[in-house]
């Protein structure tokens, strides 16, 4: 039993950054825009859905403690455990809202990449986040400045065992992940994903074929940006709270990373920088060498890092597209035409 | 070819899947015959992100409390050992949250650590759940004062740190006070109480709060000659003076731009017991820094414990084991991780229940190196004296000396000769 926190840990941290990297490979890998800004929508999403259920439960518990201290995160998450119903509709409400919100976040940063793009658009995206984390520091009423909010209660927080808890939690955002990426698939390897292609690889030329180039931009956005908040609003239930110092942008280039080192504009190659990066996240632990029986007779946190580093290096140097480069788009004419030539070819070569 | 690289993703998931199960399970087959009965001790202490400087101090106090505490055990010819698995939880929700998850599945139940409140407030409700007793040795929250959960701290509240700086200063005759404090769950504490506290005597303040990963704030320290000019101007130096909140890097880089101001040689300057540690003062910081706070008198308090024979052998242990100075939050790991061993050894068992129903009374009955851990019925460290110090030189060296002390009951401050 004692191996299941870390199977727990290893799986929602990988759902939660497969919905974040296929958004970014959405946007950036398919339509070329660097939305180097995913800890915002990350934030946004968390925010919305720890603060939104949060104060919903402390206006129906109705006690008269201050809202971000300890004793009031206690009563909301015992509240959660006696009210199972109305703790799952109020997760379903958090994550619809979040999604909306960050939404029409993300449509509003499609105005930005009108005038700007490439490295401008991602330092200004980059610049948001910050804005959004240091806001979220210092405005306390909102999540309770850099003391954070606590004891947001998840939709299973009526279970009993927290193991059980815990691992039906993994098992609902594995759910939601692959819905995501299932979601995603299916967009890309539609004439929509051609477009995001065409607009990714020569604006002006799909522009001059008619193609609503803006309209696209805003739209790619708006549905990256709703599946970050997704993420966000996942994370806050599953570390039961908000904390601004979480929102850094260490959060993005992990997801950018992880696009980078499966593959851009391949979501299968995300599917799998993701599984790998986490992996070696939780499994280079002094706990797991200590699970192994092995004594690591150094400070093992150090290391980590510069193998981390090294690897992106490396992957840069050596697979720059990638571990599953991008491919063409598989779609049902350009498997019948695949076919015409084929046959073609053959009844040219045949006497 | 779509096929193709997704089967060879498969391939990959299923070999990494595989090696991972059969790693485990190589693991969990592989009982040698025991001669001795280890438990674990988990330290989920920062050494990264905003404790990169000053987390590993704490981290080798850690380790040398349970090297000792095993040294004990074998003279004594017991079975019992404790190892100390180190999880780095880089001063982050998320971190500390990974961090102690990451313990639970290689089997701890006791934990020293997290370092923060921000920490210790992430992982609350996780450790509640799963009955893991974490000692926190410096997290001073008002707001994570609750009865009967698994959290256990080695330090008071701020609440009191911010009522003897006011005292503090107060007793030296300063009304108005310019705060310059870090932006986060320690800085924001200490700076609201010190409000409080200090407003109700009559004084007035004036906030700066920064970004503590900045990382250079020249605008603040600007900021803080402008406001300290226009008082300086209004009041008279001797009434108007400067609290610093900061720990070692941000705290170094006010210090050596506020130097350059002659404004703000000229006030009194405080901080807050964080800026009470080696760090500050040579050789680990300029010369210029050091004579820049005796310059201006700066003073800060610390949860006082007077020299005792715990605390200088430990003091005498670090330097030689490690070839450096603790920090004043050192002794405080120090004794976190023998209050976790010794609460084990007490309750007989390696069960976060029984921990947790041991610990009080065996704080109750220990002092360490940082003095007395009796525990209020928060599971808080009972707040005690405070001692006053200022930079001295000593032997041709820069040192923090005592030079009074704050009464915590009766809220009286006594200056030695």
């Amino acid at each position: 039993m004692v191996i299941l926190p870390l199977i727990i840990s290893i799986f929602t941290f990988f759902g939660l950054y497969l919905i974040l990297s296929i958004s970014f490979n959405l946007e950036f890998g398919y339509a070329g825009q660097p939305n180097f800004g995913k800890v915002l929508l990350y934030g946004v999403g968390a925010t919305c859905a720890g603060r939104l259920v949060a104060t919903i439960v402390m206006w129906y518990v109705g006690a008269d403690v201050p809202f971000f201290s300890a004793l009031a995160a206690d009563m909301r998450l015992r509240w959660g455990a006696e009210s199972p119903l109305a703790t799952a509709g109020l997760f379903v409400l958090a994550l619809a809202v979040a999604m909306v919100v960050g939404g029409a976040i993300g449509y509003l940063l499609s105005y930005p990449t009108l005038r700007l793009s490439g490295d401008f658009l991602a330092i200004v995206m980059i610049c948001a986040g910050e804005i959004f984390r240091i806001f979220l520091k210092t405005y306390e009423p909102l999540a309770g400045g850099p003391f954070g909010l606590s004891g947001v209660p998840g939709p299973f927080s009526f279970v009993p065992d927290p193991h059980l808890k815990e691992t039906l939690y993994m098992l609902l955002v594995l759910a939601i992940a692959f819905g995501c990426y299932f979601f995603a698939q299916k967009l890309v390897n539609s004439p929509y994903g051609r477009l995001l292609k065409a607009v990714r690889d020569d604006e002006l030329a799909a522009n001059v074929l008619g193609k609503k180039v803006v309209r696209v931009k805003a739209e790619i956005l708006t549905i990256g940006s709703a599946m970050a908040a997704l993420a966000g609003a996942l994370y806050a239930f599953y570390i039961r709270g908000v904390y601004a110092e979480d929102f850094v942008p260490m959060v993005t280039f992990t997801a950018v990373t992880m696009t980078m080192l499966g593959g851009l504009a391949n979501n299968q190659g995300v599917l799998l920088g993701c599984l790998i990066l986490t992996l070696f996240d939780r499994l280079t632990r002094a706990s797991f060498f200590n699970m192994l029986g092995i004594r690591v007779a150094f400070d093992i946190s150090y290391i980590r890092y510069t193998i981390m580093g090294l690897l992106i290096i490396l992957i840069v140097m050596f697979r720059p597209k990638g571990l599953m480069p991008e491919e063409p788009v598989k779609t049902p004419a350009i498997e019948m035409a695949e076919e015409k030539l084929a046959k073609r070819a053959e009844e040219s070569t045949s006497p | 070819m779509a096929e193709k690289t997704l089967k060879i993703a498969l391939i990959a998931c299923i070999i990494i899947i595989i090696a991972l199960g059969g790693a485990l399970g190589w693991a969990l087959t592989r009982v040698a015959a025991p001669t001795t009965i280890e438990y674990p001790i988990g330290l989920a202490i920062a050494v990264s992100g905003p404790y990169a400087v000053e987390g590993p101090y704490r981290r080798d106090a850690a380790l040398m409390a349970i090297e000792e505490v095993n040294t004990m055990l074998e003279q004594a010819g017991s079975p019992i050992r404790f190892k100390p698995i180190h999880e780095d939880s880089k001063g982050t929700a998320e971190g500390a949250k990974a961090a102690l998850e990451a313990l639970a599945a290689a089997g701890v139940e006791v934990v020293v650590g997290p370092l923060s409140s921000k920490e210790v407030s992430a992982v609350k409700s996780y450790v509640d759940e799963h009955h893991i007793v974490v000692i926190s040795p410096s997290s001073t929250a008002i707001s994570l004062a609750v009865p009967d959960d698994f959290i256990f701290r080695m330090v008071p509240t701020d609440a009191a740190q911010g009522r003897g700086i006011a005292d503090l200063i107060w007793y030296y005759g300063q009304e108005h006070v310019v705060v310059i404090a870090r932006d986060d769950d320690y800085g924001r504490g200490v700076a609201d109480v010190f409000e409080e506290e200090f407003t109700a005597k009559g004084g007035e303040i004036y906030r700066i709060m920064y970004d503590p990963t900045a990382g250079a704030y020249p605008t603040e320290v600007e900021e803080l000659n402008t406001k300290v000019s226009d008082w300086v101007s209004t009041y008279g130096a001797d009434k108007v003076a400067v609290l610093l909140v900061a720990f070692d890097d941000d705290g170094r880089d006010i210090l050596s731009r506020a130097l350059t101001y002659t404004t703000l040689r000229g006030v009194s300057w405080y901080g807050s017991e964080s800026t009470r540690r080696p760090t500050f003062l040579p050789p680990e910081a300029p010369e210029e820094i050091a004579t820049f706070m005796m310059d201006t008198g700066f003073k800060n308090l610390f949860p006082t414990v007077g020299m005792n024979p715990v605390r200088e052998k430990f003091y005498e242990n670090y330097v030689a084991k490690y070839n450096k100075e603790p920090t004043p939050y050192s002794y405080f790991s120090y004794d976190a991780a023998w209050v976790a061993c010794l609460a084990v050894l007490a309750a007989g068992k390696y069960d976060g229940d029984a921990v947790k129903a041991v610990l009080p009374d065996v704080c109750k009955r220990y002092i360490g190196a940082s003095g007395y851990k009796k525990l209020d019925e928060n599971g808080d460290v009972m707040a005690t004296d405070y001692g006053i110090a200022t930079v001295a030189i000593e032997d041709g060296s820069y040192v923090w000396a005592e030079i009074g002390i704050w009464h915590f009951t009766t809220r009286e401050i006594t200056i030695y000769d």
